[in-house]
C-alpha cells in the first residue's frame, strides 16, 4: 500500500474494498479456450493450403469448411477472441489494483463477458455459413457489429467509472494505454462498419472503391495498432514489472512514447495500399508515418527490456519472464520490420506474398501469444494462491512455442521472397520467366507444409499450458475476492497543469487521446471523401448488372479476396502478366472493395473475358482438371446451389441510396435482367457441351468474373432494363 | 545508463515503482532522424514532385534497367514481323512443341487434342481454318469472343511455330473421348 503525499495515513481513514477475481478467471478461461480454437483453425487452413497438391482426395468440397470461409474464422478468433479476452483478463485484473477500487459494476462486467463470448460464438456460426462483409478483420455481419459496439461501450463505461471512483490519485501508464485503446477502437469500429443493410443479416458498406480501401486499411492497420499492440503494451507495463519485481525503467520515456505512438500510428494505414490505385500522396503518408513510428514503437520495447536490468538471472529461471522477454523481442522485431515493409521498394517485392503472413505471425504468435502465456502463468497461481504446477512443463511450452514460431516464420519468409522474385523475373528475350502464375505457386507448397508443422508446435505448446494450468488450479484454492485497504483519494489543490495533472483526470485524458488519434484520420480520410480529383472519373465504368452483383456477393461469401487480389500494380511485370494496371476510377461501384492483400492465386482484376465461360465452369468444379498442380480448393456446390434472387431488388435499392446510377425504378425490374443475362451464359455453355440451368450460383459468379476489369476497355455496356 | 543514475520517483502503483531515467540519447536521435527523413520524403515526392510518381516510375521501367525493356520489345516486334508460317517436321522440334502444348493447351483442348472447353484438334473440321498459317494466327491473336486467348504475350514466335506444328501432327489421330467436329470441313 502506498503512502499518500500528504504523509502517513491514520488507520481509521482506511477504506476496505475487494477485487473481483471471478471475472478475471472467466476471461482467462475464455482466453485459453478460444486461443486453442483459433490456433487449431489456423492449423486447419494451413493444411488446406497443401492438401490439393499432396492429398487431393482430402478436398471434400464442403462449403462450410472451405479455406475462404475458415480463414476469417481463424483471424477473428485469434484477434478478437484470443487476444480480446486476454486484454479483458489483464484489464480486469490490473485496473482495479492500479486504481485501488473494485470494478465499478459487477453486472456490467458480467454483461461484458457474456456479451463478448456470444459475439465470438455468433462469429463461429456465421463465418462457416458464408455470412461475411468481405473486409479483412471486419468480416462480422452488421448485426454482430452492432453487438460489438454495445459490448465495447459497456466495457468503456465500466472502465471509466472505475477510474472515476478510484482511490489512487494518478493513473499509471498501463491505464493510459487502456484508455487510448478503448476510445480508438470505438472510433475505428464504428466508422469502418457504417453500412446500408439490405437484409437482416447482410449489407453493403457506405464507401466504395478507393474510399472503402482507405477506410478499411485505416481500420485494419489500427486494429493491429490499437487491439494487438497498445492494450498489450498496457498489459506489459503492469505484468512485467510485477513479475520481475523491478521498477519501470523510465517514466519520461513512457510519456513520450505513449503520445507519439498513438498520434503516429493512426496515419500509417495506407502502407497497406502501396502501389495501389490510391493517390500517391496518401501512399507517401503511409510510408512516412510508418518510418516515424520506429522510435515510438521501440520506446515500449526499451522500457520493457531495460526494466529487466538486474533481473536477467531471474529470466533464466522464471518461465513467466522468459515468455515476456521473447514477446517484447518479437514486438521489437515486428515493429521494425513493419516500417521496412512500408518502404515502397521493399513493398514492391513483399506485398501480396507470404512475407506478410510471416510478418503478422511474428507479431501475433510472438508478441501477443507469448505475452499472453506469460501473463497466464503468472496470474493463475496468484489467483489460486499457489505455485505453478510445473515449471518444467512451462519451460517445455516456452521452447516448443519458440521453436514453433521459427518453424512457422522461416519457410514463409523464404516463400515470400522466392515468389516475389519469381513474379518479377524476365527472361533475356523480354518475356516473363514464369509466365504461368502456377509455376510460382508449386515451388512454395513444401514451405506451406513446413509452416503447418510450426503451427502444430505452437498449438501443442498451448495444450501443454492448458494441462499445467488446470493442475495448478487443482492444487490451489481460488480466491473469488481479494480484500484491500486504502485511504480515499486525497484532493490536491493548486496542482500545476502538466502531464502529472492529466494523469489525475480520466475524462480529459480520454478526450486528449481521442483528439490525438482523430487528427491523422481526418487528414487522410476526409480529403479522399471530399476532393473529387483523388479519383479521376472513367466514363465507361458502369455499375454491375444485378446478376453480376449476385455473383460478386458469392465471390465475397466464398472469401475469394483472401487468395486473389484485384489490383494490378503499375509494374512492367504485372501489366505483362495481367494487363493494364488498375485505375482508381474503375472501382467507384465496388462496395465493398475487393483489392485483397494476398496472392495465393493470381490477380483477378483483368480476368474478365480472358477465358470462356466453360473454363470458369470447369475450373470452379475442379481447378486441378484445368490447372494441374493448382492448390485452389474445389467449389462443387456452386454448380448445384440455386441462386437466391429474393433480395435482388433490396440490393439494387441499397446501392441506389449510394447514388449508383441505375435507372429510376430499376429495383422493380432488375430480376428480369438477372434471368436474361443468365440465360445468355447458359446458352454459351451449351455450345461447349455443358448443360446447366440459369438459376445456378455458378452462372452469377461467371457473369461477375467475366465483367471484372473490362469497363475500362469501353466494350461492355450493360443495358439496364427500363421499368 | 549505469545503475547509479537511476532515481526512483515517488510513484507507487500496486507496488510498481518508476525510475526517473532520461530518454536514451540514441533513441531521441533515431526519432528526430526519422521525422526529418519523413518530412524530406514527402517534400521530395509529393510537395515539390521532384521524385517520380508511381506512374512515372512505371513508364521509366520500360526505358531503363539492365534488360532494357524497350529494346527487347522492339526486338520481339521484329521477330513477330519476320515470323515464318512453315510447319516444322523435325522430331526433336516436335517434341518441344508437344511440351509447350502440355503446359499451355491441355486444359482446354485435352491431353491428346480431343477437345474439351476448346474444339477438337484432331478432326478435319476447323472454325477458323486449318493449315499452319491459320493455326498460328489463331494462337497468336486468339479468338477472344470464343474464349481463346491471345498467346502473343506468353509465347515466343518460335514457340508458336513449334506448338502449331505439333498440333498439325494430331490430325487424324482419333483420340478417346473426342469432341464432335465443329466448323467447316477443311481440305488443302
Amino acid at each position: 500500500m502506498s503512502i499518500d503525499s500528504s504523509g502517513s495515513v491514520n488507520p481509521k481513514d482506511l477504506e476496505t474494498f475487494s477485487y473481483d477475481n471471478v471475472i478475471v478467471r472467466n476471461f482467462a478461461w475464455a482466453t485459453i479456450i478460444w486461443g486453442i480454437v483459433g490456433f487449431l483453425v489456423g492449423l486447419i487452413i494451413a493444411i488446406q493450403m497443401f492438401v490439393p497438391a499432396y492429398f487431393p482426395f482430402l478436398d471434400l468440397g464442403i462449403s462450410y469448411i472451405s479455406f475462404g470461409r475458415l480463414r476469417p474464422l481463424h483471424t477473428n478468433a485469434v484477434i478478437f477472441a484470443f487476444v480480446g479476452n486476454a486484454i479483458f483478463m489483464g484489464v480486469y485484473y490490473s485496473l482495479p489494483r492500479l486504481a485501488k477500487a473494485p470494478m465499478w459494476s459487477i453486472l456490467l462486467s458480467k454483461l461484458h463477458f457474456w456479451g463478448w463470448q456470444l459475439i465470438i460464438l455468433s462469429a463461429a456460426i456465421t463465418f462457416p455459413l458464408g455470412l461475411t462483409q468481405g473486409k479483412e478483420y471486419a468480416e462480422l455481419i452488421w448485426p454482430i457489429d452492432v453487438a460489438v459496439a454495445v459490448v465495447w461501450v459497456i466495457f468503456g463505461i465500466n472502465m471509466l467509472m472505475t477510474l472515476v471512483k478510484r482511490r489512487e490519485r494518478h493513473m499509471y501508464v498501463a491505464i493510459w494505454f487502456y484508455i487510448a485503446s478503448w476510445v480508438t477502437v470505438a472510433v475505428l469500429h464504428i466508422v469502418n462498419s457504417l453500412v446500408i443493410p439490405y437484409s437482416i443479416l447482410e449489407s453493403y458498406p457506405i464507401y466504395t472503391g478507393v474510399q472503402d480501401a482507405l477506410v478499411q486499411w485505416w481500420y485494419g492497420h489500427n486494429a493491429v495498432a490499437f487491439f494487438l499492440t497498445t492494450p498489450y503494451l498496457g498489459l506489459m507495463y503492469y505484468f512485467l514489472p510485477k513479475a520481475a519485481n523491478r521498477p519501470v525503467y523510465s517514466y519520461r520515456l513512457s510519456i513520450i512514447h505513449f503520445w507519439s505512438l498513438i498520434f503516429l500510428y493512426i496515419w500509417a494505414g495506407p502502407h497497406h495500399l502501396l502501389y495501389s490505385s490510391t493517390p500517391d500522396w496518401v501512399q507517401s503518408l503511409g510510408t512516412v508515418f510508418s518510418i516515424m513510428l520506429i522510435a515510438p514503437s521501440w520506446g515500449g520495447m526499451i522500457n520493457g527490456l531495460l526494466t529487466l536490468r538486474g533481473a536477467w538471472d531471474k529470466v533464466r529461471e522464471d518461465p513467466v519472464l522468459k515468455f515476456m522477454v521473447v514477446a517484447i523481442t518479437a514486438y521489437g522485431m515486428a515493429v521494425f520490420e513493419g516500417p521496412m515493409l512500408s518502404i515502397k521498394s521493399f513493398n514492391a517485392l513483399s506485398h501480396f506474398t507470404d512475407w506478410t503472413i510471416a510478418h503478422v505471425h511474428v507479431g501475433a504468435l510472438g508478441w501477443n501469444g507469448m505475452l499472453t502465456f506469460g501473463i497466464l502463468y503468472w496470474i493463475i497461481p496468484k489467483m489460486w494462491k499457489t505455485e505453478l504446477h510445473s515449471k518444467k512443463l512451462a519451460s517445455l511450452h516456452f521452447w516448443i512455442a519458440f521453436l514453433g514460431i521459427l518453424i512457422y516464420a522461416a519457410p514463409l519468409y523464404w516463400a515470400g521472397i522466392t515468389q516475389g522474385l519469381m513474379w518479377k523475373q524476365f527472361s533475356p528475350d523480354g518475356f516473363l520467366m514464369y509466365r504461368n502464375f502456377l509455376e510460382t505457386v508449386t515451388h512454395l507448397v513444401p514451405m506451406y507444409a513446413i509452416r503447418a508443422l510450426g503451427g502444430t508446435f505452437f498449438l501443442t505448446g498451448a495444450i501443454i499450458m492448458l494441462y499445467n494450468l488446470i493442475m495448478t488450479m487443482k492444487r490451489g484454492s481460488f480466491m473469488a475476492e481479494e480484500t484491500f485497504k486504502a485511504p480515499a483519494m486525497a484532493s490536491i489543490h493548486n496542482e500545476k497543469v502538466n502531464h502529472r495533472w492529466l494523469e489525475g483526470k480520466p475524462m480529459p485524458f480520454l478526450i486528449a487521446s481521442l483528439v490525438v488519434v482523430l487528427v491523422g484520420g481526418i487528414f487522410e480520410i476526409v480529403p479522399m471523401q471530399v476532393i473529387k480529383s483523388n479519383v479521376p472519373t472513367i466514363t465507361s465504368v458502369k455499375p454491375y448488372t444485378p446478376l453480376e452483383l449476385h455473383g460478386r456477393d458469392i465471390y465475397i461469401r466464398e472469401g475469394c479476396y483472401l487468395c486473389h487480389s484485384q489490383m494490378v500494380r503499375p509494374f512492367r511485370n504485372e501489366t505483362e502478366r495481367y494487363g493494364e494496371y488498375s485505375k482508381a476510377g474503375e472501382f467507384v461501384y465496388d462496395t465493398p472493395f475487393q483489392w485483397g492483400s494476398k496472392r495465393t492465386g493470381p490477380d483477378l482484376h483483368r480476368i474478365g473475358g480472358k477465358y470462356p465461360h466453360a473454363w470458369h465452369y470447369q475450373h470452379m468444379y475442379d481447378p486441378q482438371s484445368i490447372s494441374p498442380g493448382s492448390i485452389m480448393p474445389r467449389y462443387p456446390w456452386l454448380l448445384e446451389n440455386s441462386l437466391d434472387t429474393s433480395l435482388t431488388s433490396n440490393k439494387i435499392r441499397a446501392l441506389m441510396t449510394l447514388n449508383f446510377p441505375y435507372p429510376t425504378g430499376y429495383d422493380n425490374v432488375a430480376h428480369i435482367d438477372v434471368r436474361t443475362q443468365a440465360l445468355e451464359i447458359v446458352e454459351e455453355l451449351k455450345v461447349t457441351g455443358i448443360e446447366t440451368t440459369h438459376d445456378k450460383e455458378i452462372i452469377a459468379l461467371i457473369a461477375y468474373l467475366q465483367r471484372l476489369g473490362t469497363d475500362i476497355k469501353g466494350e461492355s455496356k450493360p443495358i439496364f432494363n427500363k421499368p | 545508463m549505469s545503475q547509479t543514475e537511476d532515481k526512483l520517483l515517488e510513484h507507487n502503483y500496486d507496488g510498481i515503482l518508476e525510475y526517473d531515467n532520461p530518454l536514451p540519447k540514441w533513441w531521441v536521435w533515431l526519432f528526430i532522424l526519422t521525422i526529418i527523413w519523413g518530412i524530406g520524403y514527402f517534400f521530395y515526392y509529393n510537395i515539390t514532385e521532384i521524385g517520380p510518381s508511381q506512374h512515372e516510375e512505371y513508364i521509366a521501367e520500360f526505358n531503363t534497367g539492365s534488360d532494357d525493356a524497350m529494346r527487347l520489345i522492339q526486338q520481339m516486334n521484329e521477330k513477330w514481323a519476320a515470323i515464318a508460317y512453315v510447319p516444322i517436321t523435325d522430331n526433336d522440334a516436335l517434341e518441344q512443341g508437344k511440351a509447350i502444348y502440355a503446359v499451355n493447351c491441355v486444359s482446354c483442348h485435352g491431353a491428346n487434342g480431343e477437345g474439351g472447353i476448346g474444339p477438337n484438334l484432331t478432326d478435319n473440321h476447323y472454325i477458323h481454318g486449318g493449315g499452319i498459317e491459320n493455326t498460328m494466327n489463331v494462337i497468336i491473336n486468339g479468338v477472344p469472343e470464343k474464349g481463346m486467348i491471345s498467346w502473343k504475350p506468353l509465347l515466343t514466335p518460335e514457340e508458336v511455330q513449334l506448338v502449331a506444328s505439333y498440333i498439325l501432327t494430331l490430325k487424324g489421330t482419333q483420340p478417346a473421348n473426342a469432341k464432335a467436329p465443329q466448323g467447316e470441313l477443311w481440305e488443302q
